[in-house]
């Protein structure tokens, strides 16, 4: 039986020309009608022709998955290619938020475990934090925090691995 | 290559097709029944990559304005020229055609028969025959090549399989930038048999004395892709063999049927993810593709794209237009 259910996905590429790696993943991805969520080139220098990695995230079932990394390995740009759900407690994501007032220890509570939480700075503007945590335990937590109107803005929001 | 440029780089994946085709001079498409929504997306899809500028429609006038408006694409009035039924698409197509102008051929809505009744008396070539150029992960370590004929030439006489050989070696040569291509014949066996006729055909052809490329028949399709079947096997007793045998870089069946059975489980691997393919109906004035809507998305965008690339790298055909009438 195949598995339908849409899950999201996460897949590290390591590549060749990040700006043309990066065209032929969309490209792949989009003729097999699949939408990416996030897509984030990764590397010291910021020129062609250099090793490099891409980051991306997205929805679909694990069969159409499978068929991604299949796909994307097959592109002569890409090198290799990691695959993981997003709830992988190997992922790691920070966002950078400004909020409108301090945070307390309960406002970062994550699912599974407590937020990496940082008061980067606090002015006029309001109380910068940097958060960090798996993907599935900093979401909840940012959604949550908007959701409350604490939030004033998400400065950056990135996933590594 | 006696084009004057300097030769294309080697191709080393299907997929590459659209970035090269890209970074051409973009060409200008044609498109006979061109009054439907998922054909003009892919269009602009290749128009988004950069290989295609202008697009020309033929079609019934409302349901192409209303394919244009749902597509949401920018075609110029003037390009979009209403025809009603397939024999006057057929005919506005081939006017088109000859007023010059147009590098490519992409068939929309319109019976193939029909419009290759209208298009077939253009041909440039003695024989024209479908290319199909492919990788496939479990075939050859997922090296590039190039098929015939899966479509096309159903008559595979001697002097039709020499056609096809040369159309396919232009082919090998203008967009996999092989200089001097790897040809194997495809029989069931590298033996003369008498029973089999595609080993006397296969050993016939390799006998021609070709200068642009290295053709060896009959081989066995293990033999022509597998350096390990060769290993195994032993190399077979044929002129060519040694360079050929399990290093193909164009595999020329034996009849319609066998490349159609090839070519549909090419297709069946991309399906899966582990294959890539684009085709190329060579022998016409512009390259001429024929969208099949079970194709893939991503085969149909490459075949664009291959086709782009033999527009702009081709060699000189050899015919004028109304000079070939035997097919």
């Amino acid at each position: 039986m195949i598995n339908q259910e849409m899950c999201r996905w996460v897949f590290r590429t390591h590549v060749l020309d990040r700006a043309g790696a990066l065209t032929s993943i969309a490209s792949a991805f989009s003729n097999e009608g699949v939408s990416i969520d996030t897509i984030v080139g990764h590397g010291i220098e910021q020129r062609a022709g250099v090793d490099g990695s891409v980051v991306l995230t997205f929805y679909c079932s694990e069969a159409n998955k499978d068929k991604m990394v299949r796909k994307v390995k097959r592109l002569s740009k890409v090198i290799r290619l990691e695959e993981h759900p997003y709830e992988s407690q190997s992922l790691r994501k920070s966002a950078l938020i400004r909020c409108n007032r301090q945070l307390k220890p309960r406002d970062v509570v994550g699912e599974t475990a407590f937020l990496t939480s940082e008061l980067v700075k606090s002015d006029a503007h309001g109380w910068t934090y940097l958060l960090a945590g798996s993907p599935s335990d900093l979401d909840p937590v940012l959604e949550s925090l908007e959701a409350a109107g604490i939030i004033k803005d998400v400065i950056y929001s990135v996933l590594s691995l | 290559m006696s084009h004057g440029q300097l030769p294309p780089e080697r191709l080393t994946r299907v997929t590459d097709l659209l970035e090269i085709a890209g970074r051409l001079s973009p060409s200008t498409a044609v498109l006979p029944g061109g009054h439907r929504v998922e054909d003009l997306r892919l269009v602009e899809s290749a128009r988004d990559h950069g290989f295609v500028d202008r697009i020309i429609l033929v079609g019934q006038k409302d349901r192409m304005a209303d394919a244009v408006k749902e597509a949401g694409i920018d075609v110029a009035v003037d390009d979009m020229i209403a025809a009603d039924g397939e024999e006057q698409i057929a005919a506005a197509t081939i006017k088109v055609l000859k007023a010059g102008g147009v590098d490519i051929v992409l068939k929309g809505d319109i019976s193939t028969p029909v419009m290759n009744r209208y298009i077939l008396p253009l041909a440039v070539r003695p024989t024209v025959s479908l290319a199909t150029l492919f990788d496939a992960a479990p075939i050859a370590d997922g090296r590039p090549m190039l098929l015939t004929d899966a479509g096309v030439t159903t008559v595979c006489d001697l002097k039709r399989m020499t056609d096809l050989v040369s159309n396919a070696v232009d082919v090998a040569q203008a967009v996999m930038g092989i200089e001097r291509p790897r040809v194997a014949i495809l029989s069931a066996n590298e033996k003369q048999i008498a029973s089999l006729p595609s080993t006397r055909m296969g050993l016939e052809l390799a006998s021609l004395g070709w200068q642009n490329a290295v053709v060896c028949g009959p081989l066995s399709f293990d033999l022509a892709t597998d350096p390990a079947s060769v290993a195994i096997k032993g190399m077979p007793d044929l002129p060519g063999a040694l360079e050929v045998a399990g290093k193909a870089d164009v595999l020329v069946c034996p009849g319609i049927d066998t490349a159609n059975v090839l070519y549909k489980m090419i297709a069946a691997l991309d399906k899966y993810g582990e294959a890539s393919l684009a085709s190329i109906t060579v022998g016409f004035p512009v390259p001429y593709v024929i969208l099949s809507r079970s194709d893939t998305l991503e085969t149909r965008l490459a075949s664009i794209a291959l086709c782009a690339i033999y527009a702009r790298r081709r060699p000189q055909d050899f015919l004028k237009p109304g000079e070939h009438a035997d097919d």
